[in-house]
């Protein structure tokens, strides 16, 4: 089974009833362009029953450069191989900094509605979109984290000595400070271009505010105590939280659900707008299950606000519910069971 | 699962660093296939490296000696010590001939998840020598890993004030492309940047 689509420039619907696989061929597109699914980290999840493996391979065009190739395959075993432009890619993560793609699925609502974590995750990916020089900054934290918690255990169970910590102290508190400056500069890149898009989508002044939290040498030795007891290290960004706020109210608890969906939207049109300006190579965008949900005018302004240069797929349950206020799809892809027809 | 001694065989091939159970029997088998003396000259081998060779008093170095021949050689520059994780760091800074000092071999870098703590490493050892031979200069050569980095660190910390501490620097490849080279490689590269002379 194969299925081969030329994808225009602009915008293309992904119109078909539920369950024909809509979203089965966003997350096609997602798995080929950034080597995980949007649905499930299992990805031989996504492998038709009985075959061997699954590919997907695309092929496009990159703002400033020569057309690219990308071939990601999910064999059953679990294994999965990645090539771009015929380089083998030690790891998808790789691709994630490669090909800039934003995509927004019903389950992304958790960025605003969610604990803590969730938001930081979705920060630091952005991070690694927006500056790839910083890319490796979160993961590098987490590591002297871990190696520091290790220690402050093994002094606990008086298998080393207090001065084993220090050197983590100093690492921890050092990539910490890189982290929060690194996340500083993604919150106030985003921070206009969030405001127009919440504006756009009808959330007056919507903000992302992150607050630094990296602690000093100093502050974390003078809880060098208290994180021996427990065993973990208690302050610093991996505690940290971003506040996502329209007019001062904080929409993770005073947000109606259809505010919070508007803000998670407009995060992806704000994102995808720094990272056009910032790489000069404006993001795929892939959105789905999200024209049902919202009114008329904010399906209009949604299509509206996609910025200029970017491809973007939307899925729909019909051609009506495609905004008639704004410019019409270049593509519609009619999905039945099976099959997915151009039209 | 075999016999007794070939599991045996086996699990002592395990303990070997990167060897898993299914290397392990792989080696194993090989080594009961081979001709008899084959396979002895590896055992033969193994007993004279561990009867014969051992760690340099001074430097931690792999040695037949009680010294080894850096450590002996008059003509290197006992007031310079080049701090190094492991015995194969000090041939690659050998096979430079830039190098004209003498080494100090950590035997690991410190790394609390893999159970690895300052009193496991010879640091102790070094703030030693420091002390009583009056070097001049110590250079750290540990990896530009984290826990390298980390290490580097803490020595640095207890030498303050007490000898020049030096670092190696981290930058490109010599003869690589800058097309090729890695995002953080590049960063470091840019903020050791120096003026052209």
């Amino acid at each position: 089974m194969a299925l081969e689509l030329e994808l225009p420039p602009g915008l293309t619907a992904i119109v078909g009833a539920n369950g024909v696989g809509k979203t089965n061929l966003l997350d096609a597109v997602h798995v080929g362009t950034q080597g995980s699914s949007l649905r499930t980290r299992r990805e031989v999840r996504g492998i038709r029953f009985g075959a061997k493996a699954a590919r997907v391979e695309s092929e496009g065009v990159r703002a400033a450069g020569p057309r690219f190739r990308c071939e990601v395959t999910i064999e059953s075993s679990g294994a999965k191989r990645t090539l771009l432009d015929g380089v083998p890619l030690e790891g998808a993560e790789r691709l994630r900094r490669e090909l800039p793609v934003l995509a927004f699925t019903p389950d992304r609502l958790a960025v605003v509605k969610g604990g803590p974590l969730v938001r930081r995750t979705y920060l630091d990916r952005s991070l690694a979109r927006i500056l790839p020089s910083r890319a490796l900054t979160p993961g590098e934290y987490a590591r002297a984290l871990a190696q520091r918690n290790a220690a402050l255990r093994r002094v606990r169970l008086g298998l080393a000595g207090r001065e084993s910590v220090e050197p983590w102290t100093a690492t921890v508190a050092a990539l910490g400070a890189k982290l929060d400056e690194a996340r500083i500069a993604v919150a106030s890149a985003l921070e206009e271009p969030l405001a127009r898009s919440g504006e756009r989508l009808g959330l007056a002044r919507l903000a992302a505010r992150y607050e630094p939290a990296a602690a000093t040498i100093a502050e974390l030795d003078r809880r060098l105590a208290a994180d021996i007891e427990r065993g973990v290290t208690g302050a610093g960004p991996h505690l940290a939280d971003v506040a996502i706020c329209a007019e001062g109210r904080e929409l993770r608890l005073y947000g109606s659900q259809g505010e919070q969906r508007l803000a998670v939207l407009a995060l992806l049109l704000a994102e995808a707008e720094v990272i056009r300006g910032l790489r000069g190579e404006p993001p795929l965008l892939l959105l789905d299950d999200v024209l049902s949900e919202l009114d008329a005018r904010r399906r209009a302004a949604l299509i509206a606000g996609i910025p200029d240069g970017c491809q973007a797929l939307v899925t729909a349950t019909t051609r009506a519910a495609l905004p008639s206020e704004a410019p019409p799809p270049a593509l519609v892809v009619d999905v039945e069971p099976g099959r997915a027809v151009p039209r | 699962m075999f016999s007794p001694v070939v599991d045996e065989l086996i699990s002592q091939l395990t303990r070997l660093p990167g060897v898993g159970t299914r290397t392990a029997q792989r080696l194993a088998f090989h080594l009961l296939r081979v001709p008899k003396e084959d396979a002895l000259a590896l055992a033969d081998a193994i007993r004279a490296a561990k009867e014969r060779v051992g760690f340099c008093r001074e430097c931690g170095n792999l040695t037949e000696e009680e010294v080894c021949r850096v450590c002996a050689d008059p003509r290197r520059d006992h007031t310079v010590v080049c701090v190094v994780e492991q015995p194969a760091d000090v041939l690659s800074l050998e096979r430079t001939h830039e190098y004209r000092g003498v080494y100090h071999v950590l035997g690991g870098a410190l790394s609390p998840l893999d159970g690895v703590e300052p009193e496991h490493l010879r640091i102790a050892a070094l703030l030693r020598r420091v002390e009583r031979d009056g070097v001049a200069e110590v250079v750290l050569a540990t990896n530009p890993t984290m826990t390298g980095e980390a290490t580097a660190g803490f020595i640095a910390e207890r030498l303050r004030g007490r000898t020049r501490v030096t670092r190696l620097a981290s930058g490109l490849p010599v003869g690589s492309d800058l097309e090729y080279a890695d995002e953080v490689t590049l960063g470091r590269a840019l903020s050791g940047r120096r003026e052209m002379a």
